[in-house]
């Protein structure tokens, strides 16, 4: 008898002890077995889409498996698009924010623009048209081939209202046929709300409950992620949060890596997600309350990583300690104050907005974003109409010092994806958080 | 792996345990040979085949099953080390019964694995994934919970390391 057939007898008769003992066991195993089948039962499935509305346009560019490679530049101006936005959103308590889909909307929004209104709108997203253009369809090319992200975009117009097609044909690709004609009656907003629920995987369940009289189309886009982290935590410890001068015990995940993140105003840590989009949540804990994780901040942070070093005698490692506490928890954002506090201001102003290239008189008002995370030890998801990662080595490492990252006050935290693994700070941002209340 | 096999293997039949064992048990203890003595390589071998059982995990490909043995074995010699507080003197002959036919096929392999013994941990299980199972970097660092670059630095330290040893051959 060989010695591989030596294992498999061994394996094959070690298994059966094991399930003799399990059997044992049998009652606990058979209750936590009826708990899942209630849960599934309680699921709800979602309708297809739209009972009243009629589609215009259907076209989905079929993409070809493929590298797809970003420009850093490009990249560079869309992260300071979110730091931009996000150091001037309203933080109280708990917040969560995803710069893609409102990155995208406007964008669609800037091709159907002319004017001042136009200029407005591209000063804010950093980027000229053509370079525009091109990075949307590289974003949906990108993230249509991933199993782990989604994004989506929808299209509402109310019955009677014209549209200038080359707006509908220029934007078919993005929509992918989810243009929509419908009355805009209590119907047309279910409609759209079933639409929410379906481009987040039911994380979002509602995002309007009425529609003005006034509105003649509602342009939709939303961005969701649901991964694991890359190694599991296999339990959660136990720890405390202190937020306003209180402090409350919480459940926390505790990993020790051997790199960190130190910009000078805030120390960070990363935890990476299953997902060939190089999928990382980064943990930011600032040195103080004044904090704003702005653009600025964002490159500070990536270029400021202390991380292990290889030479001949070994390797050079710190030990870092890292905890964060899990949280879930849902974030609804006005969007129209920090737009026009960054200079858009023209779209939004009724008589002298310009989106001739969508339809005459059409202006915009009160956009508003509906956000949802849940993190806990499996993986992250997330869903803003829209999920983190670490390393620890095998070797007896030649150690530098030790570093305590523990999220136990309010902290900022990002999601974001990193399409070239060489090239560390040429990330794509997907979503910003701001923790005060882990729960 | 056929999913046939891979279903035998989960109803614990001998068959299926057999196949898996075979397709992978030389592989598991060569990667393994980077963290400990062979002879416990053996044995954490034997405990990764029965978490699998435990687990029952699905798979969307081959790959996937491979990876997740691949990490669990790292995690058990890590566990194992831990547990008895030392560094084991790693093995200075890494032979293992069962690697010709499949992963050691081709000359340049089998020359980089003979001279893979000279190399400490990390290196080893970097090169092993890297240059001999033919993994990304991205997928090495995900069952080595290490970041890319960090296998990036790991390898060219181990690529240093292994000119002096290749160049006599």
């Amino acid at each position: 008898m060989n010695y591989y057939d030596e294992m498999t007898n061994s394996i094959y008769e070690r298994n059966l002890v094991r399930k003799y003992n399990r059997k044992k066991k049998g009652i606990a195993a058979l209750s936590v077995g009826l708990a899942a089948v209630l849960t599934v039962g309680v699921a709800v499935l979602l309708p297809e889409t739209t009972s009243s509305a009629t589609k215009l346009l259907s076209a989905r560019t079929v993409y070809a498996e493929g590298e797809v490679s970003f420009e850093s530049k490009t990249l560079k101006a869309y992260r300071n698009f979110c730091g931009d936005t996000f150091a001037r959103i309203e933080r109280e308590g708990n917040t969560l924010y995803s710069p893609m889909p409102l990155f995208l909307g406007l964008s669609i929004l800037a091709s159907g623009a002319a004017g001042e209104t136009k200029a407005e709108l591209l000063s804010l997203l950093h980027m000229d048209e053509e370079t525009l253009v091109s990075f949307c369809n590289l974003l949906c090319e990108y993230f249509h081939l991933s199993e782990t992200v989604k994004v989506a975009g929808s299209l509402w117009i109310r019955d009677g209202f014209s549209v200038q097609e080359s707006f509908l044909k220029q934007n078919a690709d993005f929509f992918g046929g989810e243009i929509y004609q419908s009355d805009f009656s209590k119907r047309t907003v279910n409609d759209i709300n079933v639409w929410v629920r379906k481009a987040t995987n039911g994380q979002i369940r509602e995002i309007i409950d009425k529609i003005d009289p006034s509105e003649v189309i509602e342009l939709l886009t939303s961005l969701s992620m649901e991964a694991r982290w890359s190694e599991e935590f296999s339990s959660y410890a136990d720890g405390t949060f202190t937020a306003n001068g209180e402090t409350k015990s919480v459940q926390t995940l505790k990993r020790t890596l051997s790199a960190y993140y130190d910009s000078g105003n805030a120390l960070a840590f990363t935890h990476s997600l299953l997902g060939k989009e190089g999928l990382t949540f980064m943990g930011i804990l600032p040195n103080d309350e004044n904090y704003v994780l702005d653009a600025a901040e964002l490159s500070a942070l990536f270029a400021g990583k202390v991380e292990e070093y290889a030479t001949e005698e070994g390797i050079y490692s710190y030990k870092v300690y890292t905890t964060l506490p899990k949280f879930q928890y849902e974030s609804e954002l006005t969007l129209q104050d920090m737009l026009e506090s960054l200079g858009v201001k023209k779209a939004f102003s009724e008589g002298e907005a310009d989106f001739s290239g969508i339809a005459e008189g059409l202006f915009l008002h009160s956009p508003v974003q509906h956000a949802a995370i849940d993190l806990n030890k499996n993986g992250i998801k997330a869903s803003a109409v829209v999920r983190f990662p670490g390393a620890t080595e095998a070797a007896p490492p030649i150690y530098l010092g030790e570093v305590y990252i523990t999220l136990d006050r309010p902290f900022y935290y990002l999601i974001y994806a990193q399409p070239d693994w060489r090239s560390e700070d040429d990330v794509i941002p997907l979503f910003m958080g701001y923790v005060t209340n882990p729960r | 792996m056929k999913e046939t096999g891979l279903q035998s293997f989960f109803k614990g039949e001998k068959e299926g345990i057999s196949a898996l064992v075979e397709a992978y048990a030389p592989r598991l203890i060569a990667f393994l040979c980077g963290y400990v003595g062979k002879a416990d390589a053996e044995d954490l071998t034997e405990e990764c085949f029965l978490t699998l059982l435990e687990r029952k995990r699905r798979f969307p490909n081959e790959k996937a099953l491979r990876t997740f043995l691949y990490r669990t074995a790292k995690h058990k010699a890590l566990n194992f080390l831990r547990r008895t507080k030392r560094q084991t003197a790693l093995d200075e002959n890494l032979s293992v019964n069962g690697l010709e036919e499949g992963i050691l096929a081709d000359e340049r392999k089998k020359r980089l694995y003979a001279a893979m013994s000279s190399l400490t941990e990390p290196a080893r299980s970097a090169v092993w994934l890297v240059y001999l199972e033919d993994y990304s970097y991205r997928e090495a660092a995900s069952v080595l919970n290490c970041s890319p670059k960090a296998i990036d630095n790991t390898l060219s330290y181990a690529k240093r390391k292994l000119k002096t040893e290749l160049s006599d051959l």
